[in-house]
């Protein structure tokens, strides 16, 4: 292994002897996961058995430096590491040993498969059992969507499991740590009985969300003699990336195979811990310090210039009201921010900026990324459509995007409505119309509007064929656009002599016979089949999950999965692999995103500094990250002055995390008005006007 | 474009390229979906694939060590319980004593990756090695069939050229043994030897077809197949505008006695269509 390009501190590391084991720390973009990499190569080249290394990263993406490292055509022939995440290691121990296992955990039916539940089968079951609850009084103080209600709920199991406590303490521990009006106790009430009932459901059907899959491995896998010697012979070797992003439990489980592994290195950021709200625990990757044998610590960046360090400090410095020399002259361009006064100038301001950046070439789109707290649809929808007019590829990783906001989706579900007429739901004129006017190529919006209005009755959801219509009526519509209504017509009025026995089916022989023939819009739409091919899937899960409702016997999974649907209950869809999005192209995500990413840019854009999303948490008002945490002291209670810090730390560690993830410059954008018509000046806006005031007084001072 | 550097090559994908270069690029290179059906009765396919994924399952937790009394009260089907008595009373025997079920080998030909995953790898100190695949398909195809297969190819090729680091010594290709075991047929599994003649041929035709990719990748011209009646079990027959619905697969299993309509349940994508 060549090592010549490593500095003397990264050698050291990737070329450490096997014993003892390696802890080694430092901010970002100080060389840690280089040396992570070349560790592992260094391990393949001294002929350790391949198949005997995992690599351990918190979430998918940051495991992606290594995978590009075992794609190497040059590697060493033999066994593959893996790379796994916690939930991944999880998973497949539970898949491998549940027959070991099932009957004591408590499964009705232990002999029957399992059923993995994704985020979104896992949403749809909660909503079945707190719907009903709903109409009983449940949750009445609030006023939230009932989505994120739901999911709030299995955020608390996934706590319990991630930090190592029993689901039925929720409620408890909640309570124990409030400080706010009496009302909020019988929510937690209410929300620890939904927990519980979603818990019994699970068992008694053989569903397996998250938290049940850690509960299960935490508390009867991991220790059986069976799975654990198959862990101890497959696991020699251990690179754990980013242990502070991970959870409790996760880092118990490292902390007990660290004697027992021939080598470990274990690679921590400095002043991170930005999927504390997940669970995240940096304090429990601190005590796996004490673990390790060595310890390097590496100061400095590879990424981040001398004048952006400086930015860094000294904004930290504010955030965290310490003490501080006025910032240099020099840093006056970075403290300025743009000011738009309402977020449509924002956004053009911004995309005119990248477009004079790429053209210049100055900078690749791949290097520029557009930052924000949240991303809105609306928000997304506008840089996008921006950057596209002006030639621009931009890419955006938004952690939940509806599958039901595509065209594409709606359209297949009104088809499908249509097809089905013993479901009993007929689509609506308007429904129809767009699904026309989006599936077939050439139909503009008027004449899918008359088609709708002339050959479709919505009391009794039949289509009537073109080819019957008066001739004026035809030549309004036109022959081409009629001859391929009429193919949707045929192929629709034959399919219901003979039904698919399944959603997915039917879609899948609408996309193949239909949608994808020349002359519809699917044809040679690798987007459109991208979109079709993950609603099929989205079926398929929610079928094989499925379990009839008792209060509805008769409903079929199909049609229960359209409901579903429609009313959002099934809104986040998976997201698209990381390594398959474009390369060259304007990052454009939450902030929170983009760190997890892990990848730098040499130009941020950070937008409306002035909101306070850059500062405070979510409202959640059915949990709580801070204190469903192992650092968190039972008796204590939750307080203002516990809140502000907390926003403020949240505030300082991801500007750190932002800034030392750039290697250029940093450009701060402000709006007088923001999305939701209100004026914001929140403390990342107020910490950097500070700053720059403080700056103004001293060089007045100095003449 | 060009071949990606990273672009590893796998028994499925070199069949995919060989059946039709114009599904490799579009399933192999650029990862298109395309969800048509792929073959009908596809319900029945869909059975069959869940079926035959729980087998492999069952035989891996088997291997694994969990005790046999355990994996059964899993089996409440009488199909996979047919395939699972057949497995325990003929499966292969005698097989070398380091096993590695459900295994992946790497290797690098070409300036590329080559990637086995095996579902047994089995190893003596002494180098014997037999690899063992476990079919699932309606019918036990044709040895001549088998034989044509990337697979049969591929996977000896990589237990050679990359064996010897489970061992810490060479593994020589007389020493390497594929076997094929049916649950169509459990007491007939099929056993091709390796040998130097074949490794040097596998070789040099392999790194050739892997030539031939990257050539056609620069040119960006991944032409379709020449037997357009394969086209009927191709997601992507519209795409290529070569057809509308998909075809029924021959339950009687007389395709398999036609060389141009090869149907392995093996290369079904598993349930994406």
């Amino acid at each position: 292994m060549d090592l010549v390009e490593l500095s003397f501190e990264q050698q050291q590391v990737a070329a450490a002897p096997l014993h003892p084991s390696v802890y080694l720390e430092g901010p970002a973009g100080s060389g840690k996961t280089t040396a992570g990499v070349r560790r592992l190569r260094f391990l393949l080249d001294q002929c350790v058995p391949g198949e005997q290394i995992l690599i351990l990263v918190p979430q998918r993406s940051l495991g992606l430096p290594y995978a590009g490292a075992l794609a190497d055509p040059h590697l060493p022939p033999g066994g593959l590491p893996s790379i796994l995440t916690f939930g991944g290691l999880v998973k497949r121990m539970v898949a491998l040993y549940w027959p070991l296992i099932a009957e004591e955990a408590g499964f009705a039916h232990p002999g029957r498969q399992p059923v993995f539940l994704t985020m979104e089968t896992a949403q749809f079951y909660m909503g079945t059992l707190v719907e009903p609850l709903l109409f009983e009084g449940y949750f009445d103080s609030l006023r939230m969507e009932r989505n994120r209600l739901f999911s709030q709920i299995l955020d608390n199991l996934n706590k319990a499991a991630v930090v190592g406590f029993q689901h039925t303490e929720l409620a408890e521990r909640l309570k124990a740590a409030w400080s706010g009006s009496a009302t909020q106790l019988r929510v937690y009430d209410q929300m620890q009985d939904c927990a519980n009932r979603f818990r019994a459901y699970c068992l008694e059907h053989n569903l397996l969300d998250f938290s049940l899959q850690v509960e299960i491995f935490t508390r009867r896998l991991a220790h059986h003699p069976l799975c654990s010697a198959y862990l101890s012979s497959h696991i020699r070797h251990l690179i754990y990336d980013n242990v502070e992003e991970d959870v409790p439990v996760a880092h118990d489980l490292v902390g007990e195979w660290l004697p027992r592994l021939d080598s470990a290195l274990l690679i921590s950021d400095k002043d991170a811990g930005f999927r504390a709200f997940l669970g995240a625990d940096p304090a429990g990757a601190e005590q796996l310090k004490e673990c390790c044998g060595r310890v390097f610590t590496f100061s400095g960046s590879y990424v981040t210039p001398p004048l952006m360090q400086r930015f860094e400090t000294v904004l930290a410095n504010r955030l965290a009201s310490r003490p501080a020399d006025p910032p240099e002259p020099e840093l006056r361009i970075l403290l300025q921010v743009r000011q738009g006064r309402f977020y449509p100038d924002m956004i053009a301001k911004v995309c005119a900026e990248v477009a004079d950046l790429v053209r210049s070439g100055e900078c690749p789109p791949g290097e520029i990324a557009i930052l924000s707290p949240y991303l809105s649809d609306s928000l997304r929808f506008a840089i996008q459509n921006q950057l596209k007019s002006r030639g621009i590829p931009s890419r955006s990783n938004r952690p939940s995007r509806s599958l039901m906001a595509e065209p594409a989706t709606r359209s297949l579900l009104t088809l499908a409505k249509l097809a089905h007429p013993e479901w009993g739901y007929r689509p609506g004129e308007e429904d129809l119309r767009s699904a026309l006017f989006f599936c077939i190529e050439d139909l503009d919006y008027l004449r899918a509007a008359l088609l709708t209005q002339m050959r479709y009755s919505v009391a009794k959801g039949n289509l009537v064929k073109y080819a019957d219509a008066p001739p004026d009526y035809q030549q309004r519509i036109g022959y081409r656009n009629g001859e391929l209504f009429d193919r949707l017509v045929d192929w629709i009025t034959e399919y219901r002599q003979n039904p698919a026995p399944t959603l997915d089916l039917f879609l899948a022989r609408l996309f193949g016979e239909v949608l994808s023939q020349p002359g519809f819009a699917f044809h040679r739409r690798y987007d459109q089949a991208e979109i079709t091919a993950r609603v099929i899937e989205s079926v398929q899960k929610f079928r094989r999950g499925w379990v009839p409702a008792p209060d509805r016997p008769d409903i079929s999974p199909a049609q229960q999965y359209v409901e579903v649907m429609e009313k959002g209950l099934l809104a986040a869809t998976y997201l698209p692999g990381w390594e398959e999005e474009l390369e060259d192209a304007v990052r454009l995500m939450p902030a929170h995103t983009f760190l997890m990413e892990n990848r730098p840019a040499q130009v941020q854009f950070w937008l409306d500094v002035g909101s306070y999303g850059w500062w405070q948490r979510l409202y959640q008002p059915l949990t709580q990250p801070h204190v469903l945490t192992r650092r968190w002291p039972h008796d204590q209670r939750w307080t203002d002055v516990h809140e502000y810090r907390a926003n403020q730390e949240h505030l300082a560690r991801l500007v750190r995390g932002l800034v030392r993830r750039c290697s250029g410059e940093v450009r701060l954008y402000a709006v007088g008005v923001n999305e939701g018509g209100s004026e914001e000046r929140g403390p990342l806006l107020l910490a950097l006007q500070g700053l720059l005031r403080q700056m103004l007084a001293a060089e007045v001072q100095h003449g | 474009m060009t071949l990606p550097p990273d672009f590893a090559f796998s028994q499925s994908n070199l069949q995919d390229y060989v059946a039709c270069p114009r599904r490799f690029e579009l399933r192999c290179l650029r990862k298109r979906a395309w969800p048509a059906i792929p073959g009908e009765p596809v319900q029945e396919l869909e059975r069959l694939q869940d079926l035959g994924e729980r087998f492999h399952r069952l035989v891996y937790q088997h291997r694994t060590g969990i005790p046999l009394e355990v994996i059964e009260r899993q089996i409440l089907d009488h199909e996979l319980s047919e395939w699972w008595h057949s497995y325990l009373e003929y499966a292969p025997q005698g097989l070398p004593t380091r096993q590695y079920p459900e295994f992946t080998l790497q290797a690098g030909l070409a300036g590329y990756r080559l990637l086995a995953k095996f579902d047994l790898f089995t190893l003596d100190p002494d180098g014997r090695c037999v690899i063992v695949d476990w079919k699932t398909g309606l019918h036990r195809p044709r040895r001549d069939r088998l034989q044509e297969r990337m697979q049969t190819r591929l996977y000896p090729l990589v237990a050679a050229l990359a064996a010897h680091s489970l061992l810490g010594r060479e593994v020589l290709p007389e020493q390497i043994e594929m076997v094929y075991w049916f649950t169509s047929d459990p007491q007939h599994p099929e056993v091709f030897s390796y040998s130097p003649e074949q490794l040097y041929a596998d070789r040099a035709e392999i790194s050739e077809l892997i030539r031939a990719i990257a050539r056609l990748a620069e040119k960006g011209d991944f032409p379709p197949c020449t037997d357009e009646r394969t086209c009927g079990w191709c997601v992507y027959r519209s795409l290529c505008e070569r057809g509308i619905r998909a075809e029924m697969f021959d339950p009687d299993g007389s395709l398999e006695e036609d060389p141009g309509l090869a149907f392995d349940f093996d290369e079904i994508e598993p349930i994406e269509f």
